[in-house]
C-alpha cells in the first residue's frame, strides 16, 4: 500500500481551500444557519449568530479534512465552496425573508 | 476504511504537524501556566503577596485612588481581591492605553508599579494573541493553529488503525522512535476529548472576533449591536455634566442580594464624572462552570438600577465553553488537573515532532540531506526552547533592579531574546562536524541548562525577596510555594531527561564521516 503523495502544489492549493475556503463557508454556513433559525422563530438574531457561529468552527474543520480527503484538488474546491454557496443562498433568502417580513 | 482516506489524513498528520507544532506548543504550554497566571504574578510581583483582606470597600478604597490617578478617564474597572488575588487590581482607560495598579486593601495603600507583566499580564496574553496586537492578527493566528490542530486530532484518530491496543500501549525499553511514537500515542488517545474540548472552547470563546464578517452581513449597519443584544448589555450616552456618584458599596450589597449570594469580580464605571454614569457590578463565577457574571447595572448618579443581565440559553452555552476553558470556578483539585493536562498535551505535541525527526533521520542520513537537522533545531527551540526563555525571564524577574523604568517590557524581551538564543544553540551545534552525528546533544544541553536555571530561580526568589520554601509553606503562602516546588520538580525532571538522554544509545545511526560529510 502506497502513502498518499501530494505534488507541492496540489497540497498547497489543498492547504489554502481548506484554510480559506474553509473560512468561507464558516462564514456562509453563519449566515445560512443564522438566517434560518431566526426566520424560523426559533431562536433570537443575536442567539442565532452564536449558536450558528459556535457550529461554524466545526464546519471549517471538515473542510480542511474535504481538501486533503478529496481525490483532487478541484473536487475537494468544489465540495467545500459549493457548500459555502449553498449556505450562502439559503442566508440570502433568509434575510430577504426577514425584510420583506 | 478507505485506504486512500487513512494516507491522504496520514499526510495532512504529518505535514499540519510539522508546520503549527511549535505554535501549538506555545499556546499550549503559555495555556498551562496561565492555570496557575495569578500565582506566577504573586511570585514575580512581591509586593502583591499581602494577607487576605476580610472586607473589600469600593467608597473607602478604590475611589480616593481612582479620582487621584485618572480623574478624566472614561471608564473605571476595579476587580475585587479573592482567594488566589488577595489585592485589588485599579485599572482605568487613559486614551487607547488600560493601565492597571495593584492596591493593598488592608492597608488602603496603593502598591508600587508592579514592574513586572507577570503571569496575568504576559503567559496569558501570550497564550492567546502571541502578543500580536496589530489588526488583532495574533487572535487570527491562533484561530489557524486552533484549526489545525482539530484537523490534527480528527486526522489523528482516522489513521489509528488500532486506537484501543495503542491506549494500553508503552514500550519504554523500545527504540527511541518506537518509545517515541508510544508516548504521542498514549498521550493523544488518553486526553483526545480534553484535546478537543480545550481546542473547541478556545475557538468558542472569540466567536465575536472570529465570525465578524458573518456578523457583519447578518446585521448589516448595525453589526455594534450583536454583543449588547447578546450580552443583554445596557449602553447610556454620557449627559455631559458633570455628576457625583452615589455609594458604590450600597450597590455591591444590593446586587449581591439580587443574586442570593455569591462575590463580586469586577466593577466598572462608565463616565464616572458624568450625571449620566453608570456602574457594572459583575458576580465571580467561583461556583459553576460557565463563565457567567450575571451584571447588575446601575445608575451612578443615585443608584438605581437600571438593567439585570440574564443570558439566554444560547449564550449560557457560550459561556459554559468560555469557563470550561477559564476554569473561573474554585476547585483547586480540578485547576491542577488541567495543569496536568496541558503538560501532557504539551507531551503530546513535542512527541509528535521528535517523531517526524526521528523518522527521517536515519534515511536524510543516508542521502545526506539535512532538513531533519533544521527540524529538529526548531523543535528543541519550540519546546525546551520556551522552558528555557521562560526560566531566563523569571531570573530576569529578580535580578533586574526595583524601579526600573520600562521593567517590565525589558523583562518580554529578554524572554524573546533567550528564545532566540535557543534556535541559535541547536543550529550551531547541528552543523558543528565533532557534534552533529548526535541530534540529541542540543536537546540535552537545554534539558540541563533549564534544571539549572530553574533551580537558580527558587534560590534568587528566596534571596531576593526572602521567601523560600521552608518559610512559604508553613506561613500559608501556597502561591509563591507553589511555584518554587514546581521549578524544583522541573529542574529534577529536566536533569532526569538529560541524563536519560546521555545514557540512551542513538539507534540506526551511520559512520561520523558521511555525517560530517552532510554537514560540510
Amino acid at each position: 500500500m502506497s502513502k498518499a503523495r501530494f505534488s507541492w502544489q496540489s497540497a498547497l492549493s489543498r492547504a489554502l481551500i481548506g484554510a480559506l475556503g474553509g473560512f468561507v463557508l464558516a462564514m456562509a454556513f453563519v449566515i445560512g444557519a443564522a438566517g434560518l433559525l431566526t426566520v424560523s422563530g426559533l431562536l433570537t438574531r443575536a442567539d442565532a449568530v452564536v449558536a450558528a457561529g459556535m457550529l461554524a468552527f466545526l464546519a471549517w474543520t471538515i473542510a480542511v479534512l474535504v481538501a486533503f480527503a478529496a481525490a483532487s484538488a478541484r473536487r475537494a474546491a468544489a465540495w467545500v465552496l459549493g457548500s459555502a454557496t449553498g449556505f450562502a443562498l439559503l442566508g440570502w433568502t433568509s434575510l430577504a425573508l426577514m425584510r420583506a417580513a | 476504511m478507505n485506504p486512500g482516506l487513512r494516507h491522504s489524513m496520514d499526510y495532512l498528520h504529518t505535514w499540519a504537524g510539522v508546520l503549527f507544532s511549535v505554535l501549538l506548543f506555545l499556546v499550549f504550554f503559555m495555556g498551562t501556566l496561565s492555570v496557575f497566571d495569578r500565582e506566577i504574578d504573586r511570585w514575580m510581583m512581591p509586593d502583591t503577596r499581602v494577607a487576605q483582606p476580610q472586607t473589600v470597600s469600593f467608597d473607602n478604597i478604590a475611589l480616593p485612588h481612582l479620582r487621584q490617578l485618572a480623574p478624566d478617564s472614561k471608564l473605571w474597572s476595579v476587580q475585587y481581591p479573592f482567594t488566589r488575588e488577595p489585592v485589588m487590581r485599579v485599572s482605568w482607560t487613559d486614551g487607547d492605553e488600560f493601565k492597571t495598579r495593584f492596591v493593598d486593601v488592608n492597608t488602603g495603600r496603593l502598591l508600587p508599579e508592579a514592574g513586572s507583566k507577570g503571569g496575568t499580564g504576559f503567559f496569558f496574553p501570550f497564550h492567546y494573541s502571541f502578543h500580536l496586537k496589530w489588526k488583532d492578527v495574533g487572535y487570527w493566528l491562533l484561530a489557524i493553529v486552533s484549526i489545525a490542530m482539530m484537523a490534527l486530532l480528527i486526522s489523528g484518530v482516522i489513521i489509528h488503525k488500532k486506537i484501543f491496543a495503542d491506549f494500553f500501549t508503552f514500550r519504554p525499553g523500545k527504540s527511541t522512535q518506537r518509545a517515541t511514537l508510544d508516548v504521542h500515542n498514549v498521550s493523544s488517545v488518553l486526553l483526545l476529548p480534553f484535546h478537543f474540548i480545550i481546542t473547541l472552547s478556545g475557538l468558542i470563546i472569540f466567536v465575536f472576533i472570529y465570525m465578524k464578517p458573518g456578523i457583519a452581513l447578518m446585521y448589516g449597519a448595525e453589526a455594534g449591536k450583536l454583543s449588547q443584544e447578546a450580552f443583554s448589555q445596557v449602553s447610556r450616552a454620557p449627559a455631559k455634566e458633570s455628576g457625583e456618584l452615589a455609594s458604590v458599596d450600597a450597590m455591591v450589597t444590593q446586587a449581591k442580594a439580587m443574586w442570593g449570594g455569591g462575590g463580586v469580580r469586577r466593577v466598572a464605571i462608565r463616565n464616572p464624572q458624568d450625571k449620566h454614569a453608570t456602574v457594572d457590578v459583575q458576580r465571580r463565577p467561583h461556583d459553576r462552570m460557565a463563565y457567567e457574571t450575571h451584571t447588575v447595572t446601575f445608575d451612578g448618579a443615585n443608584g438605581a438600577v437600571l438593567h439585570r443581565q440574564d443570558g439566554s440559553a444560547t449564550m449560557t452555552v457560550q459561556r459554559f465553553f468560555t469557563g470550561l476553558h477559564m476554569i473561573p470556578f474554585d476547585h483547586w483539585g480540578l485547576r491542577w488537573m488541567y495543569f496536568a493536562m496541558g503538560l501532557v498535551s504539551c507531551v503530546m505535541i513535542a512527541t509528535g515532532m521528535l517523531l517526524w525527526v526521528e523518522k527521517r533521520r536515519v534515511r536524510q542520513e543516508k542521502e545526506g540531506r539535512v532538513s531533519y537537522r533544521m527540524v529538529n533545531a526548531i523543535a528543541v527551540a519550540g519546546t525546551l526552547g520556551i522552558l528555557v526563555a521562560t526560566l531566563v525571564m523569571l531570573i530576569a524577574n529578580k535580578l533586574l533592579p526595583d524601579g526600573m523604568p520600562g521593567r517590565a517590557s525589558l523583562e518580554q524581551w529578554i524572554f524573546f531574546a533567550a528564545w532566540l538564543g535557543t534556535l541559535f544553540h541547536p543550529l550551531t551545534r547541528a552543523w558543528q562536524a565533532r557534534h552533529c552525528r548526535d541530534i540529541r546533544i542540543a536537546w540535552r544541553e537545554q534539558a540541563w541548562a533549564s534544571a539549572v536555571l530553574a533551580l537558580l530561580a527558587v534560590a534568587l526568589n528566596a534571596m531576593v525577596t526572602g521567601d523560600h520554601v521552608l518559610r512559604t509553606l508553613p506561613q500559608g503562602a501556597l502561591a509563591v510555594a507553589g511555584t518554587d516546588l514546581v521549578l524544583l520538580l522541573t529542574a529534577v525532571l529536566a536533569a532526569v531527561t538529560a541524563r536519560r538522554l546521555s545514557k540512551r544509545p542513538l539507534a540506526g545511526s551511520h559512520g561520523t564521516a558521511s555525517l560530517v560529510k552532510a554537514a560540510a
